[in-house]
């Protein structure tokens, strides 16, 4: 691949990052205890999604296989081999430390879903995301049906965590 | 899009996470996050990273394959099948890390879907385990070769002997003591994945 060609895509890929910037953080913020991992995370996901963004063959929606990236990455990623991040995100908040109302309503969130199994936390993160049933099952590699009697399982385990 | 059936529950938790949800998309959109340079940067310095990782370690392991035999043969005089038999210990270590121990392939990540990818790890995570049902008994044939050879060879004086089975002694149970923690723990997290799927699959 030429120069020229080389630069092109990286800035395709900068600009699909950028208007993406939003879901891929999220998924690492739930799948984070603090704000390093979520550092490590993402720049995990950025190096997958760059590997893979040259052969991206656009068959599902560039969103849907973000997702995909984001997911796996935060699936099989070695937690005890603590990854070094190599550039601070550049955020005013910290959405693990800051005390404010809306920080502490997201803080929340965070807390019932970490305390999700991963897969379920994949699931119910999609959900949230307002992903039909068919996309969630696509993603995560079960039928539509499933992932209907899965989320009903998942809101009886949330419900029942809320009691304890 | 989602159609209304599947995006409403009647139920307030979940309809405070949703918007909760909400608030941290806000909160995300008003942040810039990364832009083209820190992009740039990471991807520039993440590659280098495992390229040094990746060459770091055959260089480790190339050292380690002409390191100790060496100093089995010249140091401690041991004889020289049992110099080759560490040789080959060591290369077949490389290649079964090359080939089982690496992480998911980048392939895998882009392409497979979540479940698949969950069940690529429980199997990376046993097949870490099964290496120690091999290393753990070899390692204690080779060291058990090397006290015999070493006392056979009365090179060492009965100080320095005692020190070099105190040493072996201790490298023993340390090392059998971590490598059974680690067999332990792998096949329990991987046993934990495999459930869940199970589970998520039987749903």
């Amino acid at each position: 691949m030429n120069r020229t060609t080389m630069n092109a895509l990286e800035q395709q890929f900068a600009r699909t990052v950028a208007k993406h910037k939003s879901t891929i953080y999220t998924v690492c913020y739930m799948f984070s205890q603090d704000a390093d991992e979520v550092n490590d995370l993402f720049q995990e996901v950025l190096l997958n999604l760059w590997k893979g963004f040259e052969n991206f063959e656009h068959r599902s929606d560039i969103k849907t296989w973000i997702y995909r990236v984001a997911l796996n990455t935060c699936i099989s990623l070695d937690r005890k081999k603590r990854r070094s991040a190599t550039i601070r995100l550049n955020m005013d908040i910290n959405l693990f430390e800051d005390r404010d109302e809306d920080t502490r309503q997201v803080d929340m969130l965070h807390a019932r879903i970490s305390r999700l199994q991963p897969f379920d936390r994949a699931i119910v993160l999609l959900w949230l995301e307002n992903l039909p049933y068919e996309e969630i099952g696509q993603i995560v590699g079960i039928s539509t049906k499933n992932v209907s009697v899965r989320l009903f399982r998942i809101r009886e385990q949330l419900k029942k965590m809320s009691n304890d | 899009m989602n159609n209304d059936f599947e995006n409403r529950f009647d139920d307030p938790q979940l309809e405070d996470m949703r918007q909760q949800m909400a608030m941290l998309k806000q909160k995300l959109e008003q942040q810039e996050i990364v832009n083209d340079q820190l992009i740039r940067e990471s991807l520039q310095s993440k590659l280098r990273s495992v390229r040094i990782q990746k060459w770091g370690k055959m260089f480790f392991i190339f050292l380690a394959m002409l390191y100790v035999p060496a100093m089995l043969y010249w140091l401690l005089h041991t004889e020289m099948w049992f110099c080759l038999l560490s040789m080959a210990f060591f290369a077949i270590a490389a290649i079964y890390d090359f080939y089982y121990m690496n992480g998911i392939s980048e392939k895998s990540i882009s392409r497979n879907q979540l479940l698949e990818t969950g069940r690529l790890v429980a199997r990376m995570k046993q097949m870490n385990a099964r290496w120690l049902w091999f290393s753990i008994p070899f390692l204690i044939f080779w060291l058990a070769t090397l006290i015999m050879q070493v006392i056979n060879s009365g090179d060492l004086s009965s100080g320095n002997l005692q020190g070099f089975l105190y040493g072996c002694a201790s490298g023993l149970i340390i090392g059998g003591t971590l490598g059974t923690i680690i067999y332990f723990r792998q096949q329990r997290r991987a046993q934990e994945i495999i459930d869940q799927i199970e589970n998520i699959t039987s749903a």
